[in-house]
């Protein structure tokens, strides 16, 4: 088979959150960094005495994780200040979508359906690095669910 | 027409058509419905002409003579107002018609 030239890096990713799944506060001018975990089927295993092998079964698979890296600003409206509130509300609920080859028709976005802050963190960082300030927000959900972007017009 | 989606869509205006899903995508520009299955995520669901179903072929002839429709799915989503003002069929009988068109046809979206 021969080598793609389809791959891609992470360069052109958008990202967008919302409180309500409606209206969406685009990070894409913010965000630099999303970390997907879990989501992994757990298994279970037991040994009997007539076999050196286990036998293994499927179980259920687990939740999904995403943390979203984006550059701490202090403008009215923006993202931090925006996402604080909604953590600060009952039940810290989220919506979270990405496009990881951009926010293009016929791309595929990742959503993640109403889902829960689990983490906001604050800034912080040290004096001599010169870095703009990161801040984390980590989410949440059931499953990523996967989609074409499809065009309306 | 109608379409069916080979893979989940999301569309800019929110809308969902899981995969599976068949819908006739009103209000999505033909533009728009082109460019999707050309990315291999809908194709266009294949309906039977009227003519062939059984107890149709009067209804057919008539629907086909005055308002130019000939497959099942041009009667599932065509404007039954404007169906009935050039067939001067009522909207009683065009709904029962339709009713009976959806036995034959895979369509998830009324």
């Amino acid at each position: 088979m021969p080598r793609t030239t389809e791959g891609l890096s992470f360069v052109a990713c958008d990202v967008e959150v919302s409180q309500d799944g409606v209206t969406w506060v685009e990070l894409d001018d913010y965000g630099s960094n999303i970390a997907v975990s879990g989501g992994d089927r757990r298994t279970g295993e037991v040994n009997v005495f007539s076999d050196e092998r286990p036998i293994v079964k499927a179980g259920k698979k687990a939740s999904q994780d995403l943390v979203i890296r984006y550059a701490y600003t202090e403008e009215v409206g923006g993202p931090f200040a925006t996402m604080r509130t909604w953590d600060d509300a009952e039940g810290g609920v989220i919506y979270a979508r990405y496009w990881p080859a951009g926010r293009v028709a016929g791309n595929f976005v990742f959503e993640t359906g109403q889902a829960i802050i689990t983490k906001f963190q604050d800034p912080g960082g040290e004096a001599g690095s010169g870095d703009p300030v990161l801040c984390e927000i980590g989410i949440k959900t059931e499953e990523l669910q996967k989609s074409i972007w499809g065009p309306t017009s | 027409m109608i379409y069916k989606a080979l893979d989940r869509i999301r569309f800019e205006d929110g809308r969902v058509l899981d995969r599976g899903k068949t819908s006739r995508l009103a209000g999505i520009r033909l533009r728009a419905i082109q460019f999707l299955i050309d990315r291999g995520a809908l194709h266009e669901v294949q309906t039977p002409p009227l003519e062939i179903l059984p107890g149709w072929e009067r209804r057919a002839k008539v629907l086909k003579e005055r308002a130019g429709i000939t497959f099942a799915a041009e009667l599932i989503t065509a404007n039954l107002e404007e169906v009935a003002e050039k067939t001067r069929i009522s909207m009683r009988a065009l709904r029962a018609a339709r009713e009976d068109v959806l036995q034959y046809v895979e369509y998830d979206e009324e």
